[in-house]
């Protein structure tokens, strides 16, 4: 703890940004050792938390594997590096966070939902990653999303989509992909994203809005001919909607 | 980095030396208001006052480190002045008791008529060592009859140190004046003023003493002005079309657009941390109730569903925590604070028994926040932690006192 | 990194915001950051540049100005009350008009038809439970609520402008019921 402190002081001190993103990498290699350890320790003593942790730990060596890419990769800008790094540092202060109330946390857990696809039949406990409540892993990636994290929560809306493709909000999940893509400012995956709702969720009540969306993100690419075409088709099809009120604002300003 | 609840803190009175009265007074000031600082801070724990009255008198240069390890302390803050001729000097040194290293060590000099602004600035700068943002040199815009004319009902605008102390006012117009925003840049106040008779939303520049009437002449009423956390746009509720909606336009007042338009009450926009969604406050549902939208007015939820009437939503501005602070009527009828998860739905009351509590506001690092309470026409404003475990009134002076927003 | 931590850093503060307001001002703060003499040896060489001084300009009063929309009442000075057209009353958070209201803003009408070029200002008021914002909004929907019958009565919108004032302007301040269905009102300000 000491130690820590110590630190903290002398990067502040400096404040230049080798320093600051080596002190980081610091900071956090000791932030996942004591994880690890703290891993270590809980599948010692609750056999009931296995799965839990394990899900928690994979993410975490995903990260890890994600970073020590990131640290490879010479082309990386700065800025893009330092990214990265908080948005692990948050990941891995949450994780800790989770791991610190291990009890409390696996008993709130209902009892797994069904097997996914890749689990197969009768999955051993810790064997095979067991799919995470539908809720939850609904709610993680939309805090995600309000957290700026849109890598991770496109990651876990997708998950969502894998394990649980036909329930009521696996049309919002869908939604939400291409509305990660759009905050990202990658505009083409957000149109693909919103195409796949169209394909996958006919019935959608997300389709008024994403198909406005879609206008909207057209033409930020300067695509405005085919944004009118987006608007048009909202004004026919959803004319009670808000959307269809946005639209006809759009084609008559 | 700190972990929370782990540093024990020692902050002793400055100890008897040689100096004049007035140098002693700063430095009794100083230490009073650095130890409110960092104890408000509700990271650290502190060695009790009894327990460091019975260390003997040290040497501020050499402390005897095992006197202070010896009642538990971690750490120790030594605060020095001096004043010479109106003006201060204070040293503020942080050391760690085990190692009797030095953490931190700075000195201050300016007028010695404020001693609270040293203090202050030495708390932020102690909080440097810890992965959070100070707290102590932030300020809170409020609302205050206190200048009222005789004869006439005005309210103004006014801001005050987070402490409550130090209140200045903002303007000075003699007419309605309400609902304060800071820009995230702690130079302007977005608020509404009625000195046209009508209330629209100004934005305020309050260093320079100018302000620019942003929603006028446009027809309707206009307020509860939200600035975006890129300080380059601003929300408010405006009646220009009709309905009172959602609207969105430049910092300046230009291209505003409306986002809502379902013919029920839509008012009390909030900003999501990172820009891409708004929170408000819609009757649409029949009874006031939370919504979260994205900036283009589309991807509508609820988002409150436990109770009758859910208000004046307030984002919290840190990415870490997801969650809204609101006003809300429970099974009794008065109103108080609740959070919301935005990503669980889950809520927590804030406060319960202060008669009725309203509009909350946090700070710019989300961990404490700040509302108004009051019964009976009597408001004063009150601060916490983001859990609500402590609860503090603010020696806010005279008047009716409410309507508090937490700024840079 | 122990010797960095161990530096003297030398922050020069001027004082932040003066006390008082608009006219008071206190002369800039001056930054200095001399080595201290009394450091012990050893700790006292300061090797970092010292960090920006922070200014602190005093804060400066805004909107100066005489309000410009006080001047249209001319009803009760203190809380707006008074004139010659009686309030209506509202339920507890509806904009709804009662029969009882409908027929004080008939009598209003033809006392508008008998008083022209009189001008009148709806202001909606609410009663102090619920929020500031929710509240302003409810007092403008009940002000067009009565500005919308007097027009449908025949008064020339010309002649009505409305106002919200939400919680802002009660007239009785006390808790109780009596008070609140006091406060939940329309009132006519009336200009000549």
């Amino acid at each position: 703890m000491i130690g820590r402190f110590a630190l903290a002081g002398v990067v502040i001190a400096l404040a230049t940004p080798a320093w600051a993103v080596n002190k980081d990498i610091e900071r956090l290699q000791m932030q996942i050792a004591a994880l690890q350890g703290q891993i270590a320790d809980l599948q010692r003593t609750a056999e009931d938390n296995q799965r839990e942790i394990k899900r928690l730990g994979d993410t975490l060596t995903e990260q890890n594997a994600f970073l020590r890419k990131a640290l490879q990769d010479r082309r990386l800008q700065d800025d893009a590096l330092q990214t990265a790094l908080k948005e692990f540092g948050d990941r891995v202060s949450e994780l800790e966070e989770r791991l610190q109330q291990p009890a409390p946390a696996a008993a709130a857990l209902p009892a797994p939902a069904a097997a996914g696809p890749e689990a197969g039949g009768g999955p051993g406990p810790g064997l095979a990653p067991a799919a995470p409540p539908s809720r939850e892993l609904y709610s993680q990636a939309y805090a995600d999303y309000a957290r700026g994290n849109y890598d991770l929560a496109i990651q876990e809306y997708r998950e969502y989509l894998r394990n649980y493709p036909s329930t009521d909000l696996s049309d919002n999940a869908q939604y939400w992909i291409g509305e990660c893509y759009f905050s990202k400012g990658r505009y083409d995956d957000a149109i693909e994203a919103w195409n796949q709702l169209f394909r996958d969720y006919p019935a959608s009540d997300k389709l008024p809005d994403a198909r406005y969306k879609k206008g909207v993100t057209l033409e930020r690419l300067g695509r405005r001919r085919e944004a009118l075409v987006e608007y048009r088709a909202v004004v026919e099809r959803y004319p009670n909607s808000e959307a269809g009120r946005k639209a006809r604002e759009k084609l008559n300003p | 980095m700190i972990q929370e609840g782990v540093q024990r803190f020692a902050i002793p009175d400055c100890g008897p030396r040689k100096g004049d009265e007035a140098s002693r007074e700063v430095c009794r000031a100083v230490t009073q208001v650095l130890r409110a600082d960092l104890q408000f801070e509700n990271l650290f724990k502190f060695v009790p006052q009894s327990l460091m009255s019975a260390i003997p008198p040290m040497d501020p240069e050499n402390p005897n480190f095992a006197d202070w390890k010896g009642i538990g302390a971690s750490v120790l803050v030594i605060t020095r002045a001096q004043v010479t001729g109106g003006e201060a000097t204070v040293e503020v040194r942080v050391h760690f008791v085990d190692t009797g290293q030095s953490m931190l060590a700075k000195r201050y000099s300016g007028p010695a008529d404020n001693p609270r602004v040293f203090a202050h600035q030495a708390s932020d700068d102690v909080m440097t060592l810890t992965q959070y943002r100070g707290v102590a040199r932030t300020k809170i815009a409020f609302v205050s009859d206190r200048d009222r004319v005789p004869g006439r009902a005005t309210k103004e605008i006014y801001i005050m140190d987070y402490d409550g102390y130090n209140p200045r006012r903002v303007t000075v117009n003699r007419s309605l004046n309400i609902l304060p925003n800071w820009s995230p840049d702690g130079r302007s106040l977005a608020y509404v003023s009625y000195r046209r008779g009508n209330p629209d939303v100004f934005v305020a520049s309050i260093y320079e003493g100018r302000s620019a009437d942003l929603t006028g002449d446009k027809g309707g009423a206009a307020f509860a002005p939200a600035i975006s956390p890129d300080g380059k746009r601003i929300a408010y509720a405006s009646s220009r079309a009709g309905n009172m909606d959602i609207w969105v336009a430049n910092i300046d007042g230009s291209s505003p657009r409306r986002l809502t338009s379902t013919g029920a009450l839509d008012t009390a926009p909030t900003w999501s941390p990172t820009g891409q969604e708004i929170a408000f406050t819609s009757g649409r549902s029949g009874s006031p109730q939370i919504y979260v939208m994205d900036t283009e007015g589309l991807n509508v939820r609820r988002l409150t569903n436990v109770g009758s009437w859910n208000d004046a939503p307030a984002w919290n501005p840190s990415k870490q925590f997801g969650e809204i602070a609101y006003t809300a009527r429970l099974e009794n009828r008065t109103f108080d604070i609740a959070v919301v998860d935005i990503a669980t739905r889950q809520v927590r009351q804030l406060t319960q028994g202060r008669g009725s509590c309203e509009y909350p506001s946090w700070a710019p690092s989300g961990r404490h926040l700040t509302f108004a309470c009051g019964r009976g026409g009597k408001w004063q404003i009150a601060v916490a932690d983001r859990l609500g475990q402590t609860i503090t009134m603010l020696p806010a002076g005279p008047g009716k006192n409410e309507q508090p927003d937490w700024g840079p | 990194m122990i010797r960095l931590a161990r530096a003297w850093l030398f922050l020069a503060v001027a004082a932040a915001l003066a006390a008082g307001c608009g006219g008071k001002k206190r002369p800039p703060a001056v930054a200095t950051a001399p080595p201290p003499s009394s450091a012990p040896s050893g700790r006292s060489q300061p090797t970092e540049v010292p960090p920006p001084v922070e200014t602190g300009p005093d804060v400066r009063a805004v909107d100066t100005e005489a309000a410009r929309g006080e001047d249209f009442t001319v009803s009760n000075p203190e809380t707006g009350e008074g004139g010659p057209l009686e309030d209506i009353r509202f339920e507890y958070d509806s904009a709804n008009l009662t029969d009882h209201a409908r027929s004080i803003l008939e009598k209003h009408a033809l006392w508008l038809q008998n008083h022209r070029p009189a001008k009148v200002l709806v202001e909606g008021h609410c009663d102090e439970r619920g929020t500031v914002e929710y509240n302003l909004a409810l007092g403008e929907k009940r002000a067009r609520a009565a500005r919308d019958y007097l027009a449908s009565l025949g008064v020339s919108t010309d002649r009505l402008r409305t106002v919200s004032y939400g919680k802002e302007r009660p007239l009785d301040a006390a808790s109780n019921e009596a008070a609140w269905a006091a406060n939940r009102r329309d009132h006519f300000a009336v200009s000549r």
